[in-house]
C-alpha cells in the first residue's frame, strides 16, 4: 500500500514537473513585461474627428490626383512641442546618449549636437542606410538593383569593412550585434545571420520558397515573411534560432506586416482586405488581444518599449502611431501597396495610445501649417522621432504634454 | 480503496503523457504544412518594400517547402508535382522549385499554381494564387501646384512592373494640354509651358521591346 503511495507521489510530481516545464518555456523566450498585462480583447479608441473627411481646401497633390488633406500652405515650423532636427534629407538616424546622428542623402554622416560630419559613405549611389539600434554601426547598401554593395561602419573607431551577402535586404537585430537576412543562392534562399564584431556568418536555415524577408521578434526567434501586398494572402512564419523550428505566426493573411514591441511581448498586425485594412494588438503566440478601430500602417507607428531610456514611468504602456487624418482615403485603397508606391501621401496626427488603458489621445493637435507624413518612428528620452515622408528631414516631438489618464478606461480595458 | 488508487495513477500517467506530447508538439510547431511562394522578374523603383507583382509574359519564380513539425523535409527523395492552371506542369523527385512565364495577356488575369508531393505520408498539396497585373506607373511632383511651385515644376514617373531591367528601356512620352512636351524623365514644366492654358498633363509610357507592355496616365495639376 505505501509502496503504491510512493508511485502515485512521484507521478504528481512529474506532471507537476513537467507543467512548471510548460509554463517556463512559454515565458522565457519573452522580454519582462514590466508592466502588466495586456487587456485581453477589446477594441482600441477611435482616432480623433479632426479631418476625417480631409482637407476639402486643399491637398497635396502627388501626381496622381491623390488629395490627403494636407494643408496646401506647406510646412512651416515652429509648432508647439514639434521641432526640426535636421535640415538634410536624411535617410536613417539613431538616438544614443550621445545624441541624434544621421546619414544625409548624400552619404554625410553626422551628429546633430556638431552638426559636425563623422564620416562619408562614399560608395556610389546609396540605397538604403540603417543604423544599428544600439548606435555602434551603420549599414550602408548601395549600387544598383543587378549588383549591390553593403558596407558597415564602425562609428567608434570610424572604420569601413564590405560585407558579401547576395541580398536585397538585411535587418538589425533589437540588441544590434547581428543582421539577418535571405541569402540567394543558386537553387535555395539560406537564413544567415552576420555578427559585425567578429565578421561570422551563420545559416540557421535553408528554404526553397523564394521572396521572403526577415524581422527580429526577439534574440531568439525572427519573423519570416512574404513582401507585403493586399493581393496575396501569405503566411507569417515565427523561426526559433535555437530549437531551429518553424511555426506559422499569423497565417491567411494579406498585406501582412508587423511591428513587434518587445517590452509588451506582443506586437501590432495589419491585414489587407481588398482595399483598407485592420490592425490588431496580438500577443506572443499571435493571437489577437485587441482590435484598433483606427486605420494606419505599422510603418508610422512605434512602441514606447524603451522604459529605461524615459523618464515618463508608464512609456511602455504606450504605443505611438502617425494616423492619417483622412481615413477615408485609406480606406478605399489597396494598402500597403498604394502607400509603399507613393500613389499618396498622408497628413499625419501623432497620437499616443495607452495599451494598458485603451486609450488614445494626439500629442500634438493636427496643424493647419505643418504637415507631416511619418515613417521611420523611434521613442528615445521624452521624445518619439520620425523622419517626414513629405521633405525627408528628421523632426523631434516632445511627450512633455503626454496625457495623463485619470479617468476610467474605454474599450479594451 | 486499491481501486481507487489504480484509477489515480492510470489518471496521472495519461496526464503526464499528455503534458509531455503537448509540450513537445508546442515546441515541434504545428503539423505538416507546406511553404509556397512566388518570386517575380519585373522592374520596381529601388526601395519599393512591396511585392513585386508578374505582369503578361513576366518570369515568375515559385518554390516550395514542407514544413512538418516545426522542421524542413528533405523533399529530395520525394516526387514533386506542379500543375497549372489545373494542368501539369512538370514533376520530379525533389523538384521544390520551378520557373515559368506569366501568361501573354492582355489585362489583369491570375495563375493557379498547384503542388503536389503524393508520397508523402497520404499525400499533400497546396494551391495557391499568383495576380497577373497590368504595369502601372506613379506620378509624383516637386510641388503641390503649378501655382505653389518656383522652380520649374517637376514631374517623375516611377514605373512598375514592366519586363525591363532598367527604366532607361522604357519610353516616356508627355504630353500637356495635347501637345508633346518631351520624351524625358523627369519632366520640367516652366510657368510658360503651363500658362498656355489649363494644366492637364498626359504620360504614355511603354516598353518599345513589347507593345502590350503601354500604359497612359493623365492628371491635372492645379494653377
Amino acid at each position: 500500500m505505501k509502496r503504491i503511495l510512493i508511485i502515485v507521489g512521484v507521478l504528481i510530481l512529474a506532471v507537476v514537473a513537467v507543467t512548471v516545464g510548460v509554463l517556463l518555456r512559454d515565458s522565457g523566450a519573452r522580454p519582462t513585461d514590466t508592466s502588466g498585462p495586456l487587456p485581453t480583447t477589446g477594441t482600441l479608441p477611435i482616432a480623433g474627428n479632426d479631418g476625417g473627411g480631409g482637407n476639402p481646401s486643399g491637398g497635396t497633390n502627388n501626381g496622381n490626383g491623390a488629395q490627403d488633406g494636407a494643408p496646401t500652405s506647406g510646412n512651416a515650423l515652429p509648432i508647439a512641442g514639434i521641432s526640426a532636427v535636421a535640415q538634410a534629407a536624411v535617410i536613417d538616424y539613431v538616438v544614443n546618449p550621445g545624441g541624434v546622428t544621421f546619414i544625409a542623402s548624400n552619404g554625410a554622416i553626422i551628429s546633430a549636437s556638431s552638426t559636425e560630419a563623422i564620416g562619408q559613405a562614399n560608395f556610389g549611389d546609396i540605397l538604403d542606410a540603417r543604423f544599428s539600434p544600439d548606435g555602434k554601426w551603420l549599414l550602408v547598401k548601395s549600387g544598383d538593383s543587378n549588383l549591390i554593395s553593403w558596407n558597415l561602419l564602425d562609428i567608434a573607431k570610424k572604420t569601413w569593412k564590405g560585407i558579401q551577402a547576395n541580398t536585397a535586404e538585411m535587418v538589425w537585430s533589437q540588441s544590434g550585434n547581428q543582421l539577418a537576412y535571405f541569402a540567394n543562392r543558386s537553387n535555395a534562399n539560406s537564413l544567415d545571420v552576420y555578427t559585425p564584431a567578429t565578421g561570422a556568418t551563420k545559416t540557421l536555415l535553408t528554404l526553397s520558397a523564394p521572396d521572403l524577408r526577415p524581422g527580429w521578434k526577439d534574440a531568439s526567434h525572427i519573423f519570416i515573411m512574404d513582401r507585403p501586398t493586399s493581393l496575396v494572402a501569405g503566411t507569417i512564419w515565427e523561426f526559433g534560432v535555437n530549437a531551429g523550428a518553424l511555426t506559422p505566426f499569423a497565417t491567411d493573411a494579406a498585406g501582412a506586416e508587423i511591428l513587434w514591441g518587445g517590452a509588451k511581448s506582443g506586437g501590432l498586425l495589419f491585414r489587407a482586405g481588398p482595399t483598407s485594412g485592420a490592425l490588431t494588438i496580438v500577443d506572443s503566440a499571435g493571437i489577437t488581444t485587441q482590435s484598433a478601430s483606427f486605420l494606419t500602417l505599422p510603418s508610422k507607428c512605434v512602441f514606447g518599449e524603451s522604459a529605461a531610456t524615459s523618464t515618463i514611468t508608464d512609456i511602455s504602456d504606450y504605443l505611438f502611431c502617425a494616423i492619417p487624418q483622412n481615413q477615408q482615403m485609406l480606406q478605399s485603397s489597396r494598402l500597403p501597396d498604394d502607400y509603399l508606391k507613393g500613389k499618396f501621401g498622408t497628413a499625419d496626427t501623432l497620437y499616443a495610445i495607452n495599451l494598458a488603458r485603451g486609450t488614445l489621445a494626439p500629442i500634438i493637435p493636427a496643424s493647419e501649417s505643418f504637415a507631416f507624413d511619418a515613417a521611420n518612428l523611434k521613442v528615445y528620452g521624452e521624445n518619439v522621432y520620425f523622419v517626414n515622408r513629405n521633405d525627408r528631414k528628421l523632426y523631434k516631438v516632445s511627450l512633455s504634454a503626454l496625457p495623463v489618464s485619470t479617468g476610467p478606461a474605454t474599450d479594451g480595458s | 480503496m486499491r481501486k481507487y488508487l489504480f484509477i489515480l495513477s492510470a489518471f496521472t500517467i495519461v496526464a503526464a503523457a499528455c503534458a509531455g506530447i503537448l509540450d513537445h508538439a508546442s515546441a515541434q510547431g504545428a503539423p505538416t504544412q507546406l511553404m509556397v511562394t512566388w518570386q517575380a522578374d519585373t522592374y520596381v523603383p529601388n526601395g519599393f518594400q512591396g511585392k513585386i507583382m508578374p505582369a503578361s509574359d513576366s518570369r515568375i519564380l515559385i518554390g516550395v517547402d514542407l514544413i512538418s513539425l516545426g522542421k524542413r523535409v528533405d523533399l529530395s527523395s520525394y516526387n514533386v508535382y506542379w500543375y497549372i492552371d489545373e494542368n501539369f506542369y512538370q514533376g520530379a523527385a525533389g523538384l521544390s522549385r520551378i520557373s515559368l512565364s506569366a501568361p501573354h495577356l492582355i489585362g489583369e488575369n491570375s495563375i493557379a499554381v498547384r503542388v503536389l508531393i503524393k508520397d508523402y505520408g497520404s499525400g499533400i498539396g497546396k494551391t495557391i494564387t499568383i495576380p497577373v497585373v497590368m504595369p502601372e506607373a506613379v506620378i509624383q511632383s516637386s510641388a503641390p501646384s503649378l501655382a505653389a511651385s518656383a522652380a520649374p515644376f517637376r514631374l517623375q514617373a516611377y514605373p512598375y512592373f514592366f519586363n525591363v531591367r532598367d527604366p532607361s528601356q522604357l519610353s516616356f512620352d508627355w504630353t500637356l494640354n495635347g501637345a508633346s512636351v518631351g520624351n524625358q524623365n523627369p519632366l520640367m514644366i516652366t510657368r510658360e509651358m503651363a500658362d498656355k492654358g489649363p494644366a492637364r498633363i498626359k504620360l504614355n509610357l511603354m516598353n518599345p521591346a513589347r507593345v502590350i507592355e503601354r500604359i497612359t496616365q493623365e492628371l491635372s495639376v492645379f494653377k
